[in-house]
């Protein structure tokens, strides 16, 4: 069941969207302003987070900037669901990077089909995320073990060099480099 | 040698060109020269032993002798006629201006005047003629000083003219530029108003489309009382949609002037515990109201419903800007005259800046733009008191919280 955190000032409205979300299996965590929206966020990491623009304490615009500054947050898909619907008011919120904008009041499908089509991209996101981790791990190991061996080097090139103008050398002294 | 050749003094005598004319003590003529003649138009004969009278114009002659008596008196050398003109009588009868100079003489004991007389019609005529073109002369200077004075003066009104004409302009002109910025303004306003209005509207009609949606899942007979939530949602929210409406219709009735009042006596419990109710619906997490008990028996002859409009809006407004868990004062005191509520929050306060105008129509202050409202509220309740003789005041800190009080008569003035 995916997490949703839900960001509205007005009680029944968030009541409302949160029931409505609930009905359709979602696990729903609430905030009636934007400063409890964004300790939420912080505390719960959800999956996906509707919020409202027009709020108290703190407005839709600075809890997705607020999101963007913490590693565990700042690729949550973000959706904001707001009353104001002037074009300029969707390009603010989609330039501030939302992942979606829908007006109120809506529909319910339209709210359902945003948080799908926004966890689908972001699932194949994270796999992205997940498998450039696991490459970038991978080549941290990589790095490691090529300092393994160079250390190993200036060890065993050590007896070498100390052992330069000597007329004998022991034998069995340099094996791994032959290995190599 | 003068003496000694009478010739030669007779020849210097009768070459002198100006008239000389000797008279003894009794102004008989003794002796002429030539110029006197031509000038008199008399022979020496004719003129020799007459009376001086003879050539001097009949209307001077009472003056002539008297002047002549006192100069005799004096016997002093001197200019004849000083500041007056002289004449001289011509034979043919004419008279002429002249110009004397008298010498007296004493011969052999006698006294003797000679006159030397400059015959001046000559002088005069280009005397008179320049005097004639002086006053022609002054006469048109006159004239064109006047012209130039009228046009001085019309130039003067032309110029008051036209200085009033600029001043008009000028204030034309600011009255436009007024204009257009409040033009500005208004339009700046009613941007804002409706961004406001689309927003305070937008979210309770998500509310009500919300709840239809949720009334329509739950069908099971056991899902009444999720059906009654969604169902009384829709009408608060339907009432809240219309007491917004209502609000805007009332700023348009206060603006005509066409708002009636319907008075009535009522208790001020009927209308405490209304509002309280309605508020409690709207109450955050943990707020709570204190209200006064000791009403019961105070009642006011006024309109309830903006009594009640009044009071909620202060309630509301301290709901609105209070946080979670805060605690909103209602006070409520009575004189003989007049009624006094007071609502005190724990909210955000009003902005000094700000508190000027806080009752201007469609106003928010800087702090609440963040909070739904459309900034008419105050401004109804304030025109609403203002016509039934009462009066709304506050005090306020920011992050502290607002105190608003209401005073209004006992008595409507119907």
């Amino acid at each position: 069941m995916k997490n949703i955190l839900l960001i509205e000032d007005d009680t029944i409205l968030r009541e409302n969207t949160a029931e409505l979300l609930e009905l359709s299996s979602y696990n729903v965590v609430t905030a009636p302003n934007g400063k409890a929206g964004l300790e939420r966020a912080k505390a719960f990491v959800p999956d996906i987070i509707i919020c409202d623009i027009m709020m108290p304490e703190l407005d839709g615009y600075g809890v997705l900037e607020g999101l963007s500054k913490y590693e565990d947050t700042k690729y949550i898909p973000f959706i904001f669901l707001s009353a104001k619907t002037e074009r300029k008011d969707v390009r603010k919120g989609m330039d501030l990077g939302a992942d979606d904008y829908i007006t109120k009041p809506f529909e319910e499908e339209e709210l359902i089909s945003a948080i799908e089509s926004r966890l689908a991209k972001a699932s194949i996101l994270k796999d992205i995320r997940v498998q450039e981790t696991v490459e970038a791990v991978n080549e941290v190991q990589d790095i490691r073990n090529l300092n393994d061996l160079k250390n190993f080097l200036m060890i065993t090139a050590k007896p070498i060099n100390s052992n330069k103008g000597k007329p004998y050398m022991k034998k069995g002294s340099i094996p791994t480099i032959f290995i190599l | 040698m003068f003496q000694k050749d009478k010739d030669v003094f007779d020849v210097l005598f009768e070459s002198v060109s100006e008239g000389v004319i000797v008279v003894n003590d009794t102004q008989q003529i003794v002796a002429v020269n030539s110029s006197a003649e031509y000038m008199f138009g008399y022979s020496k004969n004719e003129l020799l032993h007459q009376h001086l009278d003879i050539l001097i114009p009949p209307a001077y002659h009472k003056h002539h002798s008297q002047h002549v008596d006192g100069f005799m008196e004096q016997k002093k050398r001197r200019q004849m006629g000083r500041g007056r003109d002289l004449h001289g009588a011509h034979k043919n009868g004419h008279t002429f201006p002249v110009e004397a100079g008298l010498n007296p003489l004493n011969i052999n004991g006698e006294t003797y005047v000679m006159a030397l007389v400059i015959d001046i019609t000559e002088r005069k005529k280009q005397e008179d003629a320049l005097k004639a073109l002086n006053n022609e002369l002054e006469k048109k200077v006159a004239l064109r000083t006047k012209e130039l004075t009228d046009t001085v003066k019309d130039l003067k009104k032309a110029n008051e003219k036209r200085d009033v004409e600029i001043r008009k302009r000028i204030e034309a002109q600011n009255k436009i530029s007024n204009a257009l910025k409040k033009e500005k303004e208004l339009n700046e306003l009613k941007t804002k108003f409706l961004s406001l209005v689309s927003h305070e509207f937008k979210t309770p009609l998500s509310g009500i489309l919300t709840s239809a949606m949720l009334l329509g899942k739950y069908k099971l007979t056991e899902q009444q009382s999720r059906r009654d939530k969604h169902l009384k949602t829709i009408s608060d929210k339907v009432h809240y949609l219309n007491n917004i409406l209502n609000d805007f219709l009332s700023v348009e009735k206060l603006e005509t002037g066409k708002v009636t009042y319907k008075f009535g006596s009522f208790r001020l419990t009927k209308v405490v515990d209304e509002v309280i109710y309605n508020a409690n619906m709207l109450l955050k997490e943990g707020q709570n109201i204190n209200y006064p008990n000791n009403i019961d028996e105070l009642s006011l002859y006024q309109d309830e419903k903006i009594v009640e409009l009044a009071l909620s809006n202060l309630v509301h407004n301290a709901i609105k800007y209070s946080p979670e868990e805060a605690t909103i004062d209602i006070d409520i005191k009575q004189d003989k005259t007049y009624t006094f509520f007071k609502v005190s929050d724990e909210g955000i306060g009003i902005p000094v800046a700000d508190q000027k105008q806080i009752f201007n129509r469609y106003f928010r202050a800087e702090n609440a733009l963040l909070t739904q409202g459309t900034g008419i509220g105050l401004n109804i309740v304030k025109s609403h008191l203002e016509n039934l003789g009462g009066i709304i005041s506050f005090e306020s800190e920011e992050h502290k919280g607002s105190t608003f009080t209401i005073q209004i008569p006992n008595k409507a003035n119907t």
